[in-house]
């Protein structure tokens, strides 16, 4: 019932007739000369920048506030082009909201796509409902174990809800106890919006990945077996802040090689300091796993600050500590996690410094 | 010929002459020849001294290139505010003298100056920037005023300072704004209309002015002594000549461009 009432509430693009009508207004004043009638940019006008096009949906992926900032500000506040002036002077907030507003409706199809502003900051450990194209690159070190775990994720977007990734693990050298280095399992996931509500900033996904035994198993690197993980994920902002939360179930195809695992993870953001795309974000999480045949319970709680690394804020690195708090009993070795990502659907790499 | 900065700061200028210091009680002025091998300190009293002022003229000799044609196509309010056509000149001026030179004076003169409270007014009117150089004292107010009922944005591209880019939708629109720091000509231009084009000089001191249509200047209330003087001119190279300004008296420079 609640997906299917998220679902009904969707429209966002649409949603507010009379902000979109004078944004139109702002827009026809402000904005036409260069970004065209339709958005696309006016071919007659004489420069060697083309602006980018809102017709484009992927551009639904950037959240309102970065365009609003934009808009106020212009385009050097955000590494973007110099000749984007700063209309902050001319237009108060509310116009330039409504012309943001106007700026969605380019895109025909924007009210199938979860909007920019249920993009959540990734959490070190929790994963994210929204669907992206980014890579990231993630680290977890255990000193005491003489562990470090590397892990490059490519993802990358289908249509308006539907995600792909692709998990390369490696360990690079040899742990404590004598696993050896080398590729892990090699993850493949789908993940689906299922639902998301702009109004009430949350959004709701689901998917599979499927754990395919490429490592090498006598080194401690793979299961053996394919392991299939259905998995929920969700976000909400609550005002400033967010909390995101995955859960999971890893299923192995062969149950005499891997165990049945019960997984979670739930994460709070803070209120961000500074700009919301580009500032401080401060974070607590708490991931568990739950064996059911051993009845094996492992949680950790990870306490991580991420930071926009250039000014358009699709650049972002994060670092965390983690602390186990189960079991219980025995060594309680402490986790460094770290990620570096770039959101390549906001633009190469190169820009918005 | 296009303006590029390279050309300004790649002119061959000759070294600097001189520093001179206004004293506060007395009025004493220190002259200090640094033009060289010889470094040299002058003290020259000028107590109870009258100001005097540098005039002079500055010259083209050659043609003038053809002015460039406007397209104005891609905005039909500048169109329709331009129906003859429109066209920018590179060089203008009227019986062989240049205008829109800003003359100043080079010399690193020390001391307090008065602010200039009194805004320069950039107008975009008719889809063109007026005036076409700017003159401004480091933290002069500069207004920037849209008389236009289309969008412009001024956007000027400074080194030394801090730039901006200020988009003005509205007719009617006025912006101040201000630049700290001296610093030769940079241009402003509108990104909406890119023939649309402007530039700006900043100076410490107040001894600069902008050449009549007939290429005269004037520099009032200058301290006696002895000067370099400079020409900017936005599409030619910067030139100097040297001038002395005795007590209530008038120095005269006048600088000829030759045109390629």
């Amino acid at each position: 019932m609640t997906v299917l009432a998220l679902a009904l509430l969707a429209g966002w693009s649409t949603a507010n007739p009379a902000q979109i009508a004078k944004g139109k207004e702002v827009y026809e004043m402000a904005c036409v000369l260069c970004h065209g009638e339709n958005g696309a940019g006016n071919p007659a006008w004489e420069s060697e920048i083309r602006p980018v096009s809102f017709e484009d949906c992927g551009t639904t992926a950037e959240p309102s506030a970065l365009w609003q900032s934009v808009v106020t500000n212009g385009g050097p506040k955000h590494g973007l082009a110099d000749v984007m002036p700063a209309f902050g002077e001319a237009f108060p907030p509310e116009e330039i909201s409504a012309v943001v507003a106007y700026l969605r409706t380019f895109c025909k199809t924007a009210d199938r796509y979860p909007p920019g502003d249920l993009n959540f900051r990734r959490l070190i450990a929790t994963g994210k409902a929204f669907p992206e194209a980014e890579v990231v690159l993630k680290t977890k070190i255990v000193p005491d174990e003489g562990e470090t775990e590397l892990e490059f994720v490519y993802e990358n977007r289908l249509g308006p809800r539907f995600q792909y990734e692709l998990e390369f693990p490696l360990r690079p050298n040899a742990t404590n106890e004598g696993y050896g280095a080398g590729i892990g399992d090699v993850v493949v996931s789908g993940k689906y919006v299922f639902a998301f509500n702009p109004a009430k900033l949350q959004i709701f996904s689901g998917g599979l990945e499927v754990a395919l035994p490429t490592g090498n198993k006598g080194k401690g690197l793979s299961s053996g077996t394919t392991v299939f993980v259905p998995f929920l994920a969700f976000g909400k902002g609550i005002r400033s802040s967010v909390v995101q939360a995955k859960v999971a179930v890893e299923l192995p195809a062969d149950t005499d090689r891997a165990s049945k695992n019960y997984k979670y993870a739930i994460g709070y953001s803070f209120p961000p300091i500074g700009f919301s795309r580009t500032g401080y974000v401060p974070a607590l999480e708490l991931i568990g796993a739950y064996n059911p045949d051993n009845q094996s319970h492992s949680q950790t709680v990870v306490i991580g600050l991420s930071k926009a690394l250039n000014k358009l804020g699709h650049v972002i690195a994060s670092m965390g500590l983690g602390i186990p708090l189960r079991p219980t009993e025995g060594p309680k070795p402490k986790e460094f996690r770290a990620y570096l990502l770039w959101d390549f659907g906001d633009g190469p790499i190169w820009t918005g410094w | 010929m296009s303006h590029t900065r390279s050309d300004q700061v790649s002119s061959g200028l000759p070294p600097r002459i001189g520093i001179i210091t206004p004293m506060r009680s007395k009025a004493s002025l220190i002259v200090a020849a640094a033009g060289g091998l010889a470094l040299a300190a002058t003290v020259v009293e000028v107590e109870a001294q009258a100001p005097g002022k540098i005039a002079g003229r500055i010259l083209f000799k050659g043609v003038a290139p053809e002015p460039l044609k406007i397209r104005m196509s891609a905005d039909p309010r500048c169109l329709q505010a331009n129906p003859g056509g429109a066209e920018r000149r590179q060089i203008e001026g009227k019986n062989g003298g240049l205008a829109n030179v800003i003359v100043s004076i080079k010399t690193k003169v020390v001391g307090t100056f008065p602010p200039i409270t009194t805004p320069v007014v950039l107008d975009q009117s008719g889809c063109m920037y007026t005036p076409v150089v700017i003159a401004l004292q480091a933290g002069q107010p500069l207004k920037l005023r849209n008389s236009d009922d289309t969008l412009h944005n001024i956007h000027p591209r400074p080194v030394v300072n801090p730039g901006f880019n200020v988009g003005q939708p509205r007719k009617g629109m006025e912006s101040e704004k201000k630049f700290d720091k001296a610093e030769t000509l940079f241009p402003v231009s509108c990104d909406v209309h890119p023939w649309m084009r402007s530039y700006i000089a900043v100076f410490e001191h107040t001894f600069f002015t902008i050449t009549k249509d007939d290429g005269t200047f004037e520099i009032p209330n200058v301290p006696p002594g002895e000067y370099e003087v400079e020409a900017q001119h936005p599409t030619l190279k910067l030139m100097t000549g040297k001038v002395v300004v005795k007590a209530g008296g008038s120095g005269t420079v006048d600088l000829t461009y030759t045109l390629k």
